[in-house]
């Protein structure tokens, strides 16, 4: 009963910048959602809070690694996140 | 008089029912008091996306929506997000509405005109009006003009994605690219595709257009040829060969001509006419997804899905069909509504919150003599049904 409903990779997901949730709809209206942190975590399991639906999160995991942001320079994971964001949006706009 | 009711899910409130809470029991929706009486009655199209809903009426004079305003896909010009309880009237460019379809968040509206609007989310370019450099969404009607003199006659939206069929039966798509749902290759590098753009080079003319999550599907003015594009991870592309006859459309026939097509998520939905010469009435034919009931059969029978067309048992002639998500809707002759699939929003109708894996009967609920036949109409977790009264 519990399968996947499918398997989304972590490009087609939207970031919430405030809330950190990576999220993708939910066939009810709702959204699946997962944290950065369990990301970060190595969690690949994004729930629906408003059904039993579930989907497998496709992610490279050198790109989540916890902790080593600051030291970094905060290159290795919050400015990488963005620069996702701003590229998607640089290529809608280009085309 | 008529009278609207709801199923389904409602974390949007696009239900109209005056709550945030699902309705597990045919429900009532609410007009809004600003609705005007002549708006209120007369014939209904109904059609809704990832939490939102819109009510046509009289022909299209009146448009009604409800659900969130989030990202402007109710096309109401406010900084309120809502969520609308109840029918809301909404103003759009023209006389009347022609056709509306909703995608996740988007909406768009072809009007008497002729005159392609598109307002909600436009992340993946579903919205086709090129929008400014880091707008995401139109909080208004916003035309899309499309190349040409071509006369748009249809409309359809995928999650993140959008068609529109001319007169001449081009089909023009914009929005999410990534599986090649629009028809056209898709890249990595470039999943969007921003400016409507021609994506039926190589078809033959096309009379019906239908989009699921991320896939699309297409009938020829033959109304036996089915072409389909984008993801087959669930058998959505159905029978077709693999091999892509133009672009990334592949194909298909159908056992008799079709009157009307319909698109899950990860299924397809026909409504047949009869083979000349056949004593059969009009029936439903479906291919896909098929975990939760979607085909209207048990999931054992077809574990994955079925690639091949399986036809729905209904006790008369179906005349309208709509699908959710996951979930279908058909209205039969003799006035009776019914629907099968995901069920766990009671969107099918069934209170145990069950899946529903044979089509199960929702209106009359009590043995009523139905007036003009019932208008249903869908959104990704809900049905609404407009029933007259007269």
């Amino acid at each position: 009963m519990s399968s996947f409903y499918d398997e989304i990779e972590i490009e087609d997901m939207e970031f919430d910048e405030d809330t950190e949730l990576y999220h993708y709809p939910c066939p009810c209206g709702d959204r699946f959602e997962i944290s950065l942190e369990e990301l970060e975590a190595g969690e690949d399991v994004a729930k629906c809070p408003s059904c039993s639906l579930i989907i497998r999160v496709i992610y490279d995991p050198d790109e989540f690694l916890p902790g080593d942001g600051e030291e970094e320079i905060q290159l290795g994971t919050i400015d990488h996140r963005r620069l996702k964001t701003i590229w998607r949006t640089l290529l809608s706009v280009v085309q | 008089m008529d009278t609207v009711f709801a199923l389904g899910s409602n974390s949007g409130g696009q239900l109209a029912t005056g709550s945030l809470d699902d309705a597990h029991f045919l429900t009532e929706t609410v007009f809004g008091q600003e609705c005007s009486a002549a708006g209120i009655a007369g014939d209904a199209v109904i059609a809704g996306g990832g939490n939102h809903t819109f009510l046509v009426r009289n022909k299209g004079r009146f448009l009604f929506g409800s659900g969130t305003n989030a990202d402007g896909q109710l096309g109401i010009p406010t900084a309120s997000s809502g969520p609308y309880l109840h029918w809301t009237p909404i103003q759009f460019p023209g006389e009347s509405v022609y056709k509306i379809a909703c995608g996740w968040s988007h909406t768009l509206l072809l009007n008497d005109t002729h005159r392609l609007f598109s307002a909600g989310s436009g992340g993946f370019g579903q919205l086709g009006i090129n929008p400014e450099p880091g707008v995401s969404k139109a909080m208004q009607w916003s035309e899309i003009r499309i190349g040409g003199s071509a006369k748009i006659v249809d409309i359809a939206c995928g999650m993140r994605h959008s068609l529109a069929l001319t007169g001449s039966g081009d089909i023009f798509g914009w929005g999410a690219n990534r599986c090649g749902q629009l028809g056209v290759p898709g890249t990595k590098k470039q999943p969007n595709v921003c400016e409507p753009t021609l994506v039926s080079a190589g078809l033959p003319p096309i009379s019906m257009i239908a989009c699921g999550r991320s896939h699309s599907v297409a009938i020829a003015s033959d109304r036996v040829t089915v072409f389909v594009a984008g993801q087959d991870r669930c058998a959505q592309c159905g029978p077709s060969s693999y091999d892509a006859v133009a672009g990334t459309w592949r194909s298909f026939r159908l056992s008799s001509p079709a009157r009307k097509l319909c698109s899950g998520w990860e299924f397809g939905a026909v409504l047949l006419d009869p083979a000349e010469g056949s004593q059969t009435s009009r029936c439903v034919t479906m291919w896909g997804r098929s975990d939760h009931g979607q085909l209207g059969k048990t999931p054992m029978t077809m574990p994955g899905g079925s690639r091949d067309t399986v036809d729905v048992a209904l006790e008369s002639a179906v005349v309208d069909i709509a699908c959710g998500s996951n979930h279908t809707v058909a209205v039969l002759s003799n006035g009776s509504v019914w629907a099968w699939g995901w069920n766990e929003h009671a969107n099918a109708g069934d209170p145990s919150l069950a899946d529903v894996v044979c089509p199960r009967q929702l209106w009359p609920v009590a043995a009523t003599v139905p007036g003009r036949l019932p208008s249903v109409g869908t959104g990704y977790g809900n049905t609404l049904i407009s029933i007259s009264c007269d």
